[in-house]
């Protein structure tokens, strides 16, 4: 199967090929706090943070002699961020957070990052586990970031701000009866973590439906299958991962 | 159904009641880099017992996680309220709770 993505006979899905076309547009357009030439810069540190040697947790990359470019787009804070995101996810922690924000990043910034950090781990985590090139990125696009903050976000759950949502899409079935859980859970926590920035939530959750199961889906019949795959095949996929970057959500 | 929370904990604890659970752990393990897994052999592996379609969703479905754990452990998101009943008795079987990700949700 030859794609505008990838250049495999491997028979990827077509919401896989579209979402993640899409997150190449998406990254190289103009941000809510970021322009779309600093978030095209932000797609290559998390490249190089992948490939380089690695460094302990501890030394900021932006420290080290000739590493990092000295017309890098991004301050220093926002490319050590990245490569800490990127390699060392097990060390964060509130306190590594509030020394970044809002002293050198503003929390829209933060999130806004974390969007981006989060959607290339997926699409190269993908291409490097089936060994195929990844996506070549777009050139960016003129525009100015929106700096629109979202009603009423506030610190409340999380480290970073969040904001209510409305989630048309978040429609779980319910296979509660006789669990002991209730099927009015609301949203989840993690389906609300970037919603200072809403196009960054959108993006998160459209390559979600695409590559594990449709929000909807979500408290489905775990006998079910979803795509090729069982759901406990699934489950038990995202369990480990979650466990080797030690993510108890 | 009849599945365990052994294979979590990785390779070499069996495959949790999963059909092809203990294949699909190596591939995950592969793809991250941990273990003595070779990537391509491990592919192999799993394109032979489930197919090719199956190997490109499984490789989806980690790959998203590697999406999903950033936005969870950068963002500092607690557990919901109605796993938070039940996390105790299932996180210490793979001592999630030495995570430090595990101070972001409340006792």
């Amino acid at each position: 199967m030859n794609t505008s993505l990838y250049d495999t006979e491997l028979p990827i899905r077509s919401e896989i090929i579209s979402t993640q076309s899409a997150a190449l547009e998406h990254w190289a357009s103009p941000g809510t706090w970021l322009t779309a030439v600093e978030r095209t810069a932000a797609v290559e540190e998390v490249r190089r943070a992948r490939d380089a040697d690695e460094l302990p947790p501890w030394i900021a990359p932006s420290t080290v002699e000739g590493l990092i470019p000295d017309d890098h787009p991004l301050p220093s804070a926002a490319i050590d961020m990245v490569w800490r995101v990127t390699n060392h996810l097990t060390t964060l922690t509130l306190e590594w957070y509030q020394d970044l924000v809002p002293s050198a990043l503003e929390a829209g910034e933060y999130v806004e990052l974390i969007g981006l950090i989060s959607q290339v781990n997926l699409v190269d985590h993908f291409a490097d586990g089936l060994s195929l090139p990844r996506p070549r990125l777009r050139q960016p696009i003129d525009g100015e970031p929106t700096r629109i903050t979202p009603a009423a976000a506030a610190v409340s759950t999380h480290w970073v701000p969040t904001a209510p949502i409305v989630d048309d899409s978040w429609q779980p079935v319910d296979h509660s009866e006789g669990t002991g859980l209730s099927a009015a859970r609301g949203v989840p926590n993690v389906r609300r973590a970037l919603s200072l920035v809403p196009p960054e939530r959108v993006m998160q959750w459209v390559l979600i439906d695409a590559h594990y199961v449709p929000g909807g889906a979500l408290g489905g019949d775990f006998a079910e299958s979803v795509w090729s795959l069982q759901r406990p095949q699934i489950e038990l996929i995202g369990a480990r991962t979650s466990a080797i970057n030690e993510c108890f959500y | 159904m009849d599945i365990s929370l052994d294979a979590v904990r990785g390779s070499g604890h069996g495959d949790g009641g999963v059909e092809h659970g203990e294949l699909l752990v190596r591939l995950v393990e592969a793809m991250a880099g941990t273990g003595e897994h070779v990537l391509s052999d491990v592919r192999d592996e799993v394109e032979s017992a489930m197919g090719r379609e199956a190997l490109v969703d499984a490789v989806g479905v980690s790959a998203l996680f590697h999406l999903m754990n950033r936005v969870a452990n950068g963002t500092g998101t607690p557990l919901d309220r109605a796993m938070a009943g039940l996390a105790p008795s299932v996180t210490d079987q793979f001592g999630a709770n030495e995570y430090l990700s595990s101070q972001d949700t409340p006792r």
